[in-house]
């Protein structure tokens, strides 16, 4: 098999088990065990989603959810690298601020919301502060504990060499830090899809959040399940780019996936060279 | 052309792990320094790379004091520690900051092909074996041509066949360059088959405890029976406490 060969059929495993989900799910509806008003069966899912693609609704609704993930992600990523760089790479400001950074973290995210809102108001603003709160704290401890477990001997070679400041960091600490800091990433990225909810949940009218609620409110299951399945379907997109883009960054990395992934291929090029 | 002049280093734990070392190379000299663990000679090292602050005396190199790693002063540690991110021949380039990329890339591939390395240059370094990984780590030392060469037990995670190798390789580049050389070696064999002068470190505290000058003609064979007298006597002189075994815990630094 090619490496190509071999993806497309790894990720046609990944495709068997929601197959298989959806063939039982229409076989619950089809002998009628679940009332449909509320399971509905996946051709009224499949309905909905049409519906609203046509309508134009679907686009307005997903494009201000990808919006707030987006503007969320990238305010809660810019303050956690600053910070997590400053309380990684100094152990002054690490004590200055870590105290503090990780108080805040034992707050539950959601209870921020009566805040944003009183200061903030009940539109954007609120939202994405409340989703750059959720990416901050992974994307924040990662990168930290990134720069503190840099291999001592490295930085030592650097020092040999004449590096300090800001070329150790640019030349040593930052390429060493990325694995962790793409680990930081994905996960922000994963809570900030959480929050987005959480925040759409409580006050809006659009979005995929709004969705959820405006089907349980006007009782149509086949609109929450709609929105469920864009949530699986966005958050699965967004994470993909984001581990593509930090496989690409971290190609070097000896770790056992990557170890897995080369001999994979090589034992791809013997079969090939044998044929 | 290097002194070392009454060098103690105090750890912040009280461990004296230097007292009182006076030394003095010449241009181009091989010098080796064996001791047992905790004899304090990984610490010199580093104090004359310039990596430690000596807690007394000063190392000077032409008269000026080291306070901090320089150019002239070049280090192989006992492991490779390249940059796993980089190609071979970025990793040697690293050793040479701020010059333009051209130069850079001319003085890395030719110290590449010094240590035999020349088909690697564009692997990461996982792609290489020990052997061959130190010998990029020796190119990236010898790139900014450094009047002295330091060598932390750079050998002696290799296997004995790449270790003789390598100590051959060693040699070659120093009749090319003739560079200063200090190798710290726990291999008594090698530092004898090297080295113009020996020295013995001693522990608790780490001292110089004798020093011998071999008048061996180089290359040296390893079956030399001189080179068996030497290594006698050095062995005695290591004291490795076969008859009376130290109770205190070593500190390998």
């Amino acid at each position: 098999m090619t490496a190509f060969g071999r993806r497309l059929g790894g990720s046609a495993l990944g495709w068997a088990l929601p197959l298989l989900l959806l063939c039982i799910w229409e076989a619950i509806a089809q002998a009628g065990l679940v009332r449909a008003n509320l399971l509905p069966p996946p051709a009224a899912v499949a309905a909905t989603l049409w519906g609203l693609a046509k309508s134009g609704e679907l686009a307005e609704h997903v494009t201000i959810t990808l919006l707030r993930v987006l503007l969320g992600f990238l305010l809660g990523t810019a303050a956690a690298t600053v910070l997590g760089a400053l309380a990684g790479y100094s152990g002054t400001w690490r004590r200055l601020l870590d105290p503090t950074i990780q108080g805040l973290r034992s707050v539950p995210s959601i209870a921020w919301v009566p805040l944003f809102i009183l200061w903030l108001g009940i539109f954007e603003a609120s939202k994405i502060t409340l989703i750059a709160v959720g990416v901050f704290f992974p994307v924040y401890l990662n990168l930290m504990a990134g720069i503190r477990e840099t291999d001592r001997k490295l930085v030592e070679v650097a020092r040999v060499h004449g590096y300090r400041g800001l070329a150790l960091v640019r030349r040593v600490l930052l390429p060493a830090t990325l694995p962790a800091y793409v680990t930081g990433l994905r996960g922000g990225l994963g809570l900030g899809w959480m929050f987005v909810v959480a925040a759409e949940m409580m006050g809006a009218s659009e979005g995929l959040g709004f969705l959820l609620i405006d089907g349980q409110q006007t009782g149509r299951p086949a609109v929450i399940l709609t929105s469920l399945l864009l949530f699986a379907v966005l958050g699965k997109a967004t994470d993909l780019v984001l581990s593509h883009l930090g496989r690409r960054a971290t190609r070097w990395q000896d770790s056992y996936a990557a170890q897995q992934e080369r001999s994979a291929d090589a034992a791809d090029r013997a079969g090939f060279q044998a044929i | 052309m290097l002194r070392i002049e009454r060098v103690s280093k105090r750890f912040e734990s009280g461990t004296v792990a230097l007292r009182a070392i006076d030394l003095a190379l010449d241009r181009g000299e091989i010098l080796g320094i064996v001791g047992t663990s905790g004899s304090g000679k990984s610490t010199l090292l580093r104090l004359v790379a310039g990596l430690d602050r000596p807690s007394e005396g000063a190392v000077l190199l032409d008269g000026v004091p080291v306070t901090e790693p320089r150019p002239e002063l070049g280090l192989v540690f006992q492991e490779p520690r390249l940059m796993p991110w980089l190609s071979v021949r970025e990793n040697v380039e690293f050793a040479l900051p701020g010059r333009p990329r051209r130069e850079r890339r001319a003085r890395a591939e030719a110290a590449l092909a010094r240590v035999g390395l020349t088909g690697f240059a564009e692997a990461l370094p996982r792609a290489l074996s020990g052997g061959m990984a130190q010998r990029a780590a020796i190119a990236r030392a010898l790139v900014a041509r450094p009047e002295v060469l330091l060598l932390d037990e750079p050998f002696s995670a290799l296997d004995a066949f790449t270790r003789m190798a390598l100590q051959d390789h060693l040699l070659g580049i120093w009749h090319h360059d003739r560079p200063t050389l200090i190798l710290v070696t726990h291999d008594v064999e090698e530092a004898l088959v090297l080295s113009d002068r020996v020295l013995v470190l001693r522990a608790r505290p780490g001292r110089i405890h004798a020093e011998y000058q071999l008048d061996l003609p180089r290359p040296r064979k390893r079956t030399d029976p001189r080179l068996q007298e030497w290594k006698e006597r050095l062995l005695l002189d290591l004291d490795l406490g076969l008859g009376e075994a130290p109770s205190e815990p070593d500190f390998a630094i």
